[in-house]
Parts: C-alpha cells; structure tokens; sequence
C-alpha cells in the first residue's frame, strides 16, 4: 500500500480543480496548470521508477480490500502506458497555453484538460472493469467538450457524431459489464482471472464470458479508432484544436489499446474452453483472427484515406487509423498462435492454479513488446505532427495542403521537425519508429516458424501499410512543405516561438528515443512480461475468498 | 414481508399492478400514435402518474420503504417535467 | 416577462411546492450515506426546485428578488458585446463558483484520508449521543463526499439551465 500509486490521479484532479478555482485570474490558472502539468510528469516519474526496480504496487481504495473494494495497480504495463501519456500531456499542454485563445483558455480549457489526464490515469491504473468503465467516461466527457471547443457547424457535427458513438459505446460497455458481473460474480480483473481458470471451484460457466468478451472488445476497439469502429476519427480530429486532437491520438487512444492488452492478454486469455472452429484453449484464439481482420483492415484503409486527403489534419487522422493497425498487428499474430508449452502457475498461495501467458518461445512477450514499441512510437510522432500542423496554423492561418506550399524555405525548424515525425512513422533508423517497425517484422517473421499462413499474411499487411505510410508522408511533405512558396505562406509573418521550441523539442525526444532505445526496449520488454505474468499480477491484487468458501 | 398483508389487500395491490401497468402500455400507445403533441403529452404525463403509482404498490407489496423514495422522487420530477412541456407548448419557450 | 404571465394557479403552487422539493432534497443528501439518497439525486431535486422557479417567474426574478441584486440586460447570442459579462446571466459564474467548490470538497475530503494516514477515499463513522430531540445522530465522514457531490451536481445542472434557458 503505497501512496505513491494514486500520486498522479490526484496531482491532475487537485489541477483541475485549482485552475476551475483561479479562473478570474488567467496568468494564475495558466502558471497553476502547467505547474500541475510539470506535477503529473513527476508522479508519473516516480511511480515509473519504483515499479521498474520493484514489485508490482497496488493500492486499495479506501481500505477494502480485493474483491469486494476498488484496486489500483500499477505494474510495468501501466506505467509504461502512464509514461507514454505523461511525455505527449505536458507537450500538448504547454503548447496549449500559448495556442489556445486566452478568453478560451479561461473558461473551461484547462479543467477539462486535466479532468481528461485524471481519467486516462485512472484507465490505466485501475484493476477492476466497472472502475475502467468509470475512467473511461471521466476520459470521455471532457474530450466532448474539447473535440466541440471551437463551435462552429463542422466541429458541432463532428462533436455530436464523436459523442453519440462513444455514448453509444459506452452503453454496450456498461451491458458487457453488468452481463460478466452475472455470469462470473466478480468485477475485479485478478478475480476474474482466477475465476474464469478455475470455473468449477466457482460453479460459473465460461462461454457467455466469450461474448460478453467480444462486445466489451469492440468498444475498446471503438475507442481505439480500429476498422470498422473507426469513422469518428478524421472529423473529430479535424474538428478538435490541434493540442486536443494530438492527445486523442497520442493518448486516449491508446487507452484503448492498453484495454484490450490488459483485458483480452492478462484477464480473459486464463479462460480455457472449446471455442469450436476457433480451436479449443485459450480464449484469446477466439479473439486472434477478428483482431487480425481488424488490423488488415485499418492498416489499408487508413493509409489509402490518408493518401488522398489535402487537409493536413485529417490526413493525420486517417493515418493514425492505419498506424493503430499497425499496433494491433503484433496483437493479433500472437493471439492467434496457440501457446505450445502453456503450464500452469499456482496463485495465491498456492491455492489456485492458472495458465501461464507467456510461452518459453518468447513469441507472446515478443508480439506485445512490437505492439508498445509501436504505440510508443506513434503516440510521440502523431502527435508531434497534430503540433506542427497546430503551428502551421497558427503561423500561416490555413494547413490545407493546396495553400501550403514551399514551407522549407521560410520555417527550416518547423519543416524538420514535421520531416523527423514524418520519418518515424514511416520508419527510418535511426528514429523510434524504425524499431517499433522493426519488431512488427520481427514478431510476424518468427511467428512464420509456428504458423506460416497467418505470419505470412501480417507480413504482407505490414510491407503494403509501409508503402502506404511513405506514399502520404511524402505527398504530405511534397505538397506542403517543398516545392515554391504558396501565397499564404509568403505573407505569414507571425513567428510563433513558443510553439516552435515545444515542437522541436518533441522531435528531439523521438530521435533520442530512436538512439538511446535501450533502456525504452528494457522498458517495453517488462511491460509485456508484465501484462502476460497472470501469477504475479493476481498475487499482487490478492483476492481474498474468504467469504466465498465458507 | 408480503405475508404480513390480508389476503383480501395483497389480491388487491396485485390487481392495482396488473392495472396500472397495463395502463401505462395504453398510455404508450397514444404517445407513439398521437397524433398531435398535447395528445403526446397528457399520455406521457399519465404514464409518469402511472410508474409512480406502481412504485407505491411495489412497496406495498414488498415492504420496501425504498420504493416510496423512489416514487417521491418521479412524482416530484413529472410535475416539473409537466409545467415546463406546458409552458412550451402554449408559449414556445421555457424559460424567458 | 411575456404577455402571458403564468396564472395566480402556478405561481401560488409553486410557491408551496418548492420548499417541499428543498426539504425532500436535503433528506436525501443527509440519509445518503446509508439509505437509498446521496449527493446526486439531493442535486438534482435542488436542481429541479431553481428551474421550477426559472420556468414559472422567468430568469430575472432570481436575481433581482431573491438575491437582491439588478439584473443587467442581456446581449441575444451571436449579438457582440463590449463586456463579457453582458453574454450571460450573472448568475452563472456563481453556479460555476459552486461546482468548483464541490469538487473541491470532494477530493478534499478524500485527501484528508490520506493525510490522517488511511488510504484515498477512507470513510468513519460516529455516534453522537444525547442531542435533543433527536437522542441519537449518526455522523458519517461520507456525509463529506455527498455534500461535494450535490454541490458539483447543483452548480453544474443550474449553469447548464441558466445559460440553455438565456438563448
């Protein structure tokens, strides 16, 4: 019980509150909320480091204790994920302070900002599915107000469209949940892991647990942005102001992607039943082949939108629809490929047995390490790349590429930052993205070995959605930035420094990220050994049955 | 605690349900079919009249001081919800 | 105020009827910890009770006779305006000056767990004896948590009416 756990929910939640508190006084709100800002990273630091050199911390809400109280727990996956937020939370913010309009700022930006940062950490530290369910929403409601935060017609449409679908998906999640409440009597996920290994000793039966699995999957993949869940993403990225939407790409979603790693890998893979034409073991089978159908699709369809798009925002829409394809790639590979050597682990002391996640083969840990490494990736250059588009805007007054036009002359800076994010994502060494490439590869060639058809098939995915991501990044670059200077780039005069320094400074933290990838590797290596440890994780939370067997 | 009731009150809260739900269905019809809005409206009000007296049945059935909460509570709202969907109608706005 | 005042019916109802609700709404809010009630559906009737008001004396009255003050005229949206004042009823900025309260209430009183040591969120409970009138009162530190829930939930649905009812 450390409180260092809950550090950075309460540091954002005591932000939102002071800045709702300091409205009157603009500069005090703005100091306050970066200060805040500054506060998250620092927590967030901490907590890093006391979980990589330690044990997995959990804390229990209030004093009650696991199943029946709220858990958090902080292993390696989440706060890989928490750091992941905490480098893109204070880019986006401190570039807000500058971009977004002082009147606006005022009212409610800075609140909701950091009640969005108390959500996406509680979604990523929380060890029950009800309380995700909580976070998510806390994430979902500032973000409505964010994504609408300019008013016009377009961004109304665009905000109503966001807020009706995720609404809508919110309301198949809380279904899913109350239907796993049901069926497995339990809410927090360790418990549910043992549960649904050892269905006898509980007396539940686990095959309405695939399709309540299978809806709770598809908000996920809803809020993650994946095909076919996906056509709320350019709109709403389009319509947001630029800070907002590279927090959308570089952080919301990704709290999608960590919910289906967390609940498909850790919590519903200990299921073991007969899934018919999906092979008979673990669940995660079941979920194997959808996934992977899902990310062929994203990868295709995002890169070919985003081919074709003359707006620079919504083609970085479209692109980070192609990108989480890309992550979820990995995923789907290792989920498909039955575990050969899959033992079993004695939990809580030895009471209860589940199945292991990772294999000796180290396909698994592999494939999710790809998965990070890639998210990671796509987390600092998508959003690196909303910023430049932000101070484009904010330098030439338009980002429609067919008024751009000649930009490396005039911003060298601003054009090598956005050439650096450019590069990353479509993945040349030494940037990061090279080595979250690099791994996709790695995991759909190894997983060639065990089961050629599906290895082949990523693999193909993963060369076409390459080619895909140079044939927009250089349409991008060519039809904004090289080439003769447009007229509205050559009347810009406005300088905006603050911005610019913020940018190159996230453009340098990616090379250093590409270069110095060790300690990152380490980092997303423990993560994935984390989210497939079942036995430490339900250890760690250690649900007490005490009642349950008397 | 059910049983604690007469035989003769407990067949009668029982009807009262039966009644007051199937009413509540009748009144359901009207708001779908209309076909002016007053029409809409007098049927949603009765439904809310109706799912308050079926909250008090309940508790009466049940025993449940909960549900006589629960029914204060709708009753309070639908006379809200009443005054304003009548101020819109005859004047076209709520609030001025 | 329109041609067509709500009737002497209306107003004379509403005037009755209101501190019912208030009542109803503050014994939910106090039984909330332990009883069906709380914070949330105590906000919402208190809520309810300010927009019967709104809807019935229309959005000056507040102001002007309740609290006192002299309503300033105000701008129809999409109107420009020198001061920003002038876009909103006055008022609003209060209600908002509520929910910021409540909300700091509600963490407040959560932290304060953590500063006397127990975990985020800990609740007590204690027994006072001998009270007048009522011989016995439960308090319950969870009673703090609901006091800052209903004031987010008052300051919020009260903003939401003033500033959708001033367009």
């Amino acid at each position: 019980m450390s409180n260092v756990v809950i550090a950075p929910m309460l540091v954002a939640l005591v932000t939102a509150i002071l800045t709702l508190v300091t409205r009157a006084r603009p500069r005090l709100q703005r100091t306050v909320s970066l200060f805040g800002g500054g506060g998250y990273v620092v927590a967030v630091g901490v907590l890093t480091w006391r979980v990589f050199s330690g044990p997995v911390l959990t804390y229990q809400l209030s004093g009650w204790t696991a199943p029946y109280g709220i858990t958090l727990v902080a292993d390696q996956l989440a706060a890989f994920m928490l750091a992941m937020s905490a480098v893109v939370t204070i880019a986006a913010l401190a570039f807000s302070t500058d971009y977004i309009e002082a009147f606006g700022q005022q009212i409610v930006y800075h609140p909701l900002f950091h009640l969005m940062v108390v959500g996406v950490t509680g979604a990523f530290l929380t060890g029950d599915i009800f309380n995700l369910f909580v976070w998510f929403e806390v994430m979902l409601m500032p973000s409505y107000v964010l994504v609408v935060f300019y008013s016009g017609p377009d961004h109304t449409r665009a905000a109503l469209q966001y807020t009706v679908l995720n609404l809508i998906g919110s309301a198949v999640m809380l279904l899913a949940i109350g239907g796993i409440y049901a069926t497995t009597g339990t809410l927090n996920m360790a418990d549910l892991a043992v549960r649904l290994s050892n269905p006898e000793a509980f007396g539940i039966t686990v095959g309405p647990v695939v399709g309540l699995a299978a809806l709770l999957f598809a908000v996920f993949a809803l809020k993650a942005g994946i095909v076919p869940f996906h056509f709320w993403v350019p709109s709403a990225y389009e319509a947001a102001p630029a800070p907002v939407s590279a927090m959308l790409a570089g952080v919301t979603k990704k709290v999608g992607v960590y919910a289906i790693i967390r609940l498909l890998f850790t919590v519903f893979g200990a299921a073991q039943l007969d899934l018919g034409p999906f092979g008979d073991g673990s669940m995660l089978l079941f979920f194997g082949p959808i996934l992977l159908v899902m990310a062929i699709a994203s990868a295709f369809l995002g890169g070919f939108g985003a081919v074709g798009q003359s707006n620079l925002d919504r083609l970085l829409a479209y692109s980070s629809i192609a990108q989480v394809g890309f992550i979820v790639l990995p995923l789907a590979i290792v989920a498909t490929i039955p575990l050969t050597d899959g033992g079993t682990v004695a939990v809580l002391g030895g009471e209860f047995t589940v199945p292991t996640g990772a294999g000796t083969d180290g396909l698994r840990v592999l494939g999710i390490v790809a998965a990070l490494l890639y998210a990671l990736n796509h987390a600092v250059a998508k959003s690196l790349l909303f910023l430049v588009s932000g101070t484009i805007n904010a330098a030439v007054g338009t980002i429609e590429t067919d008024e751009l036009g000649g930009l490396t002359r005039s911003r060298p800076y601003l054009s090598g930052a956005f050439l650096i994010g450019g590069l990353s994502l479509v993945g040349i060494p030494p940037l990061m993205g090279f080595f979250g490439k690099l791994t996709v590869f790695d995991t759909a060639a190894t997983a060639m070995a065990t089961n050629g058809t599906v290895g082949e098939i990523a693999a193909v995915t993963a060369l076409g959605g390459a080619i895909l991501t140079i044939a927009y990044v250089s349409k991008a670059w060519n039809d904004a930035f090289w080439g003769t200077e447009s007229m509205a780039v050559v009347r810009a005069t406005a300088q905006p420094l603050a911005l610019l320094s913020i940018v190159v400074v996230l453009a340098l933290v990616l090379v250093v990220l590409g270069i110095g990838l060790d300690p990152v590797y380490e980092g997303a290596h423990g993560a994935a050994s984390a989210a497939l440890d079942r036995g430490a994780y339900i250890d760690a939370v250690g649900p007490s049955y005490a009642e349950v067997q008397s | 605690m059910a049983s604690e009731l007469p035989a003769l009150l407990d067949t009668a809260v029982f009807a009262a349900l039966v009644l007051a739900s199937g009413l509540t269905l009748l009144a359901g019809y009207r708001v779908i079919v209309g076909p002016t809005t007053p029409d809409r409206v007098v049927a949603l009000d009765t439904i809310g009249t109706n799912v308050v007296a079926i909250a008090v049945l309940y508790a009466l059935q049940t025993g449940e001081g909960l549900f006589v909460t629960v029914s204060l509570v709708l009753a309070i709202i639908g006379f809200v919800s009443t005054i304003a969907v009548a101020r819109f109608v005859t004047e076209g706005d709520i609030i001025e | 105020m329109t041609e067509n005042e709500p009737t002497v019916i209306a107003r004379t109802v509403v005037r009755i009827v209101v501190p019912i609700i208030l009542v109803t709404a503050i014994t939910l809010l106090l039984q909330g910890h332990n009883a069906p009630g709380g914070g949330f559906i105590g906000g919402v009737l208190t809520a309810v009770a300010f927009a019967l008001i709104y809807i019935i004396y229309g959005l000056d009255y507040f102001e002007t006779e309740i609290l006192g003050r002299t309503a300033l005229p105000r701008a129809l949206p999409g109107e420009p305006v020198e001061d920003e004042t002038q876009q909103r009823p006055g008022v609003t900025k209060e209600f908002s000056e509520v929910l910021a309260i409540g909300l700091a209430i509600a963490a407040g009183g959560g932290i304060a767990a953590i500063a006397l040591g127990y975990p985020f969120l800990s609740q007590a409970v204690a027994f006072v004896e001998g009270i007048p009138l009522f011989h016995e009162i439960e308090v319950a530190s969870a009673l703090v948590f609901d006091l800052g829930v209903y004031f987010v939930v008052v300051g919020g649905l009260l903003t939401i009416v003033a500033v959708v009812g001033a367009e």
